[in-house]
C-alpha cells in the first residue's frame, strides 16, 4: 500500500466563532499530483496552514511526511517546498542571491536543478525580487522551491492573477517535478487544476465535499441525453434517482447528469423510466461542469 | 547551529547595510560631539531603529513570512540578530566611547573594565527593544507599540500618588533599585524573546510583555526605600566591632526645620540624635538611614525613618544627627517617656589612596577613573568619565583638604548603561600656592545595621528645656 503523503483527520480551525475549516478528512497519496478546489473563502488556505504548522488546528491532527502537523520544523522544511501567493518574500534580495541564500539550507540543494528552473523560468539572476512581475514573482518562488527537490510541495493559489503563458510555465515546471514530488496545490480555478491534478479534492464553507481520483472522477460524471418518441414525463413517486442531478425536460428530451455514471445500468434504469426511449447519448463532462453541478446539488436550492 | 546563524547573521549585514552605514556615520558623530547636541540620544534612537528594521527582517507575528517555512532554526535565527546586534550595534558604540576616552586622555587601560561592563548593560537594556520588535510585525507597528508604552507611562505617572511617584531614593542605595528595575525588566525581555522565537505566539507573548514592563514599573515605583539598605547591609560581608548606640541628649538644639513636605503634611520635626560609640580607629562614617518606632504606655504607636542632617565624628565615636517628622496630636505628648526603637544604617570608610598631581586648568588623571582641573574662582573640578566613584573623594592643597560631596553611589558596578554617565563635582582649594593637589579616595569598607531599643525616652529631652514649641 503506498503510504499517504498527507493525512489529516477532523482537522478543524476556526477564526471568531466561524469555522475556517471543519473537520477536514484528507488524504494525499505519495507521488500524487492532489488539487484541493473550492471557492474563494472555502478554507483552503487555512487549511494548508495547518498542515504547515503555520497556523494551529484548534482540533484534529494531520500528518505530512510521516511527521505531526504540529511538530513541523527545520528539519522537514528541507524536504517541503511551500509556494503561496500570500507570502512575503525578501523583496530586497535578487533573484541570484535568493538562490545563493537559500542554498546552505536544504542539504539536497541541486545546482543544476537551480541552474535549469532559472533557465527554465527565463529568471534575471540580478534583479530584485521587488522588481519583477507578479508572474516571475512566482517563478522566483517555484524555483526556490524546487531546487532542492522537495518530497513535498505545497503549492497554496500558485496561478492567480497569472496570465496564460506564465501559468503554462508554472505548471509546466511543477509538472517536471511531479515525477520525484507529491503535490498539493490549492486553486479556485479549474481549469489549471485540471491539466495537472492526478487527484481532487473538492472544499466548500471549510468542508471537505469530495476527495478522490481524477480519473474516476470524470469517469463517473456524465451528462446523459434520453431521446424518446412522445413528450416526456418525469417519473413521479420517488422513482429518480439520487445520483441523477439537474434535469431538463423539453420535447422528446430528457437532459441530466449522472454523478455514477455506469453505461450498463444507466441505460437500464432509463428503459425502466422512460416510455419510448429511441435513443440514449452519455457525454463527458469538464471538470467546470462537474464542480457546479455538485456545488448546486450540494445547496438548499441545488439539485432536483 | 552556529554555521546557520553566521549565513543568517551575513545576510542581514547585507540587507541592512543602508541602515547600518547611516548608524555607522552616527557613531562617528558621537566620537565628534559626545553627548553634546543630543547626539547621545540620537545615536539611541538610531540603534533603537536598527534593532527594530533587523528583527523585522524576520519578522514573528504572522503567517505570510518567508522564513517560517523555510529550514530556519529558531535558535539560529535569535542568534544571528543577537551577534549583529553586539557586532554592529553594540560594538560600534564601544568604539565611539573609547575613542571618547582617548580623546579626553582618560586612562585607557584602567577604564576597560568599565567600558565592556557598560557595554554589556547596554546589549542588555536593548533586550526589551528586540523583545518588542520580535511582538510587532514591522517598523510602523513598531514605532506605535513604543508610543503606546511611553503614553502608558505617562499615564501611570499621572495615577500614581504623589508621593509613590517621588519618592525619592538617597544616591548611595540607588542602585539597587535601579539595579533590581532594570534586571527584572531584562530578564522578562530575555525570557519573552526566548518564548516567542520558539513558539511564535505573538498575543500571548505581547500579554506577557505587557505584564513585564507594568510589573518592573511597579517594583521601581513601590520599592520602598528600606529595601535597598537591607539589601546593601545584606551584600555587605566585612565584619564589624560591637558597637553601641545611645541617644545623644548633649545637643538639645530645639526644634528642627519643617520642610515644605512637613508643612503640606501638617507635621513637626523633632530631632532624635544618636550617638554610636566603639568605632574602629582609622575609618571614616556615613549615616545612611534610621528608622524610629514610638510605643507609648497607652499603646499609642509611631514609626518612619528619620531625616538625617549631619554627622560629628570623634576619635571612635559618632553623632548622628537625625530628626522625624510626627503629627501635631502626638506632638503634644513629647514630654510622656515612650519606648524608643529602631535601626541605624551606617557606612564605613577606609583603604585611603591618593595621587599627587600638578594644579592645573588642564584636565589630569588622578585615581579611580577621576580627572580633575582648576576652574575659575579658586574651585576644583573632578570629574569621572563612568560616573561618580564609589568613593569619598578629597583634594589636599597644602594643609587643607576638601571635600567634594559625600553623595556617593554604594554600586558595586563599575558602570551604568549610560550612554554619556560622565558625573563632575566640584570643591574649592584653598590658596597657598602650592603647584601640587593630592586627591584621596577612601572606599566602603562594610555596610551595616545597628538596632536599638531605649526605654523611658521622651522626645522633649532631645529638644532641650528652652526649645520653642510650634504652634498647636
Amino acid at each position: 500500500m503506498i503510504p499517504n503523503a498527507i493525512h489529516c483527520e477532523d482537522l478543524s480551525k476556526s477564526y471568531g466563532g466561524v469555522r475556517a475549516v471543519d473537520h477536514l478528512r484528507l488524504e494525499v497519496p505519495a507521488g500524487a499530483i492532489y488539487g484541493l478546489v473550492g471557492p474563494n473563502g472555502a478554507g483552503k488556505t487555512t487549511a494548508i496552514k495547518m498542515l504547515m504548522n503555520i497556523v494551529r488546528p484548534d482540533a484534529g491532527h494531520a500528518t505530512v511526511l510521516g511527521c505531526d502537523s504540529r511538530q513541523i520544523g527545520p528539519e522537514q522544511f528541507t524536504r517541503i517546498g511551500y509556494v503561496s501567493e500570500n507570502q512575503h518574500m525578501p523583496d530586497w534580495m535578487t533573484v541570484g542571491y535568493l538562490m545563493s541564500y537559500l542554498k546552505p539550507f536544504y542539504p539536497r540543494w541541486d545546482d543544476a536543478r537551480a541552474d535549469e528552473l532559472l533557465r527554465q523560468f527565463d529568471l534575471p539572476l540580478d534583479r530584485k525580487l521587488k522588481n519583477l512581475s507578479r508572474g516571475m514573482w512566482m517563478k522566483a518562488s517555484l524555483a526556490s522551491s524546487l531546487a532542492y527537490r522537495p518530497d513535498l510541495l505545497v503549492l497554496d493559489e500558485p496561478f492567480s492573477g497569472l496570465d496564460p503563458l506564465v501559468r503554462e510555465d508554472l505548471i509546466q515546471g511543477i509538472l517536471d517535478s511531479a515525477d520525484e514530488t507529491t503535490i498539493l496545490c490549492s486553486s479556485h480555478d479549474l481549469a489549471e487544476i485540471e491539466t495537472l491534478a492526478s487527484h481532487i479534492g473538492y472544499m466548500e464553507r471549510g468542508i471537505l465535499r469530495f476527495s478522490e481520483e481524477m480519473d474516476t472522477l470524470t469517469a463517473r460524471f456524465r451528462v446523459v441525453e434520453v431521446t424518446v418518441g412522445t413528450a416526456a414525463l418525469m417519473p413521479g413517486n420517488g422513482r429518480w434517482p439520487a445520483r441523477w442531478t439537474r434535469p431538463e425536460i423539453a420535447p422528446s428530451l430528457v437532459r441530466f447528469v449522472d454523478s455514477m455514471y455506469d453505461a450498463e445500468r444507466t441505460d437500464l434504469d432509463i428503459r425502466e423510466l422512460f416510455e419510448g426511449v429511441t435513443g440514449v447519448a452519455a457525454h463527458p463532462m469538464p471538470l467546470k461542469a462537474i464542480f457546479l453541478t455538485m456545488a448546486r446539488s450540494a445547496s438548499p436550492k441545488g439539485g432536483r | 547551529m552556529m554555521k546557520q546563524a553566521l549565513h543568517i547573521f551575513r545576510k542581514d549585514l547585507r540587507c541592512l547595510r543602508v541602515e547600518l552605514g547611516l548608524f555607522l556615520a552616527l557613531a562617528a558623530l558621537f566620537t565628534v560631539t559626545g553627548a553634546l547636541y543630543g547626539a547621545g540620544v540620537i545615536l539611541a534612537v538610531g540603534a533603537i531603529y536598527l534593532t527594530s528594521r533587523l528583527i523585522h527582517a524576520e519578522p514573528i507575528p504572522g503567517t505570510g513570512q518567508f522564513w517560517i517555512t523555510r529550514p530556519y532554526r529558531w535558535q539560529s535565527l535569535l542568534i544571528a540578530k543577537l551577534l549583529f546586534m553586539a557586532v554592529c550595534i553594540d560594538m560600534p558604540i564601544g568604539a565611539a566611547r573609547f575613542i571618547l576616552l582617548a580623546r579626553e586622555e582618560y586612562p585607557l587601560a584602567a577604564s576597560l573594565p568599565a567600558l565592556l561592563w557598560s557595554q554589556l548593560l547596554l546589549f542588555a537594556a536593548a533586550l526589551p527593544v528586540v523583545a518588542l520588535a520580535a511582538v510587532t510585525s514591522g517598523t510602523m507597528e513598531f514605532s506605535l507599540a513604543a508610543l503606546g508604552v511611553a503614553v502608558a507611562y505617562l499615564m501611570a505617572l499621572f495615577v500614581t500618588p504623589y508621593t509613590v511617584r517621588f519618592q525619592l531614593w538617597p544616591v548611595s542605595v540607588e542602585w539597587f533599585r535601579d539595579a533590581l528595575a532594570f534586571s527584572l525588566l531584562t530578564a522578562l525581555a530575555a525570557a519573552l524573546l526566548f518564548w516567542q522565537y520558539r513558539e511564535r505566539r505573538t498575543g500571548l507573548s505581547r500579554i506577557f510583555g505587557v505584564a513585564s514592563v507594568g510589573g518592573s514599573a511597579v517594583l521601581y515605583l513601590l520599592l520602598p526605600i528600606s529595601a535597598g539598605f537591607v539589601a546593601q547591609t545584606w551584600l555587605s560581608r566585612a565584619d564589624v566591632p560591637p558597637l553601641q548606640v545611645a541617644p545623644d541628649l548633649t545637643k538639645r538644639t530645639g526644634m528642627r526645620p519643617q520642610t515644605n513636605q512637613d508643612v503640606a503634611d501638617r507635621l513637626v520635626r523633632v530631632p532624635v540624635d544618636l550617638t554610636i560609640t566603639g568605632m574602629p580607629a582609622g575609618v571614616e562614617t556615613a549615616a545612611d538611614a534610621v528608622s524610629v518606632k514610638l510605643e507609648w504606655p497607652d499603646g499609642r504607636k509611631w514609626r518612619g525613618s528619620a531625616g538625617l542632617s549631619g554627622l560629628e565624628s570623634a576619635p571612635r565615636r559618632v553623632s548622628v544627627r537625625a530628626s522625624i517628622a510626627i503629627p501635631n496630636d502626638l506632638f503634644q505628648r513629647i514630654r510622656e517617656p515612650a519606648r524608643m526603637r529602631g535601626s541605624l544604617y551606617l557606612t564605613l570608610f577606609g583603604d585611603a589612596r591618593s595621587r599627587t598631581i600638578p594644579v592645573s586648568s588642564y584636565p589630569v588623571n588622578a585615581l579611580d577613573g577621576l580627572q580633575c582641573n582648576t576652574e575659575p574662582f579658586n574651585t576644583y573640578f573632578c570629574r569621572a568619565f563612568f560616573g561618580w566613584p564609589s568613593r569619598l573623594v578629597y583634594a589636599k592643597y597644602g594643609e587643607v583638604q576638601s571635600e567634594f560631596t559625600r553623595l556617593v553611589s554604594y554600586s558595586p558596578f563599575p558602570s551604568g548603561p549610560d550612554l554619556d554617565a560622565t558625573a563632575a563635582r566640584y570643591t574649592t582649594l584653598g590658596s597657598t600656592g602650592a603647584a601640587v593637589v593630592t586627591i584621596i579616595t577612601k572606599k566602603p569598607l562594610a555596610h551595616f545595621r545597628r538596632d536599638f531599643d531605649f526605654a523611658g525616652v521622651s522626645l522633649a529631652d532631645f529638644i532641650g528645656p528652652g526649645a520653642a514649641l510650634p504652634p498647636r
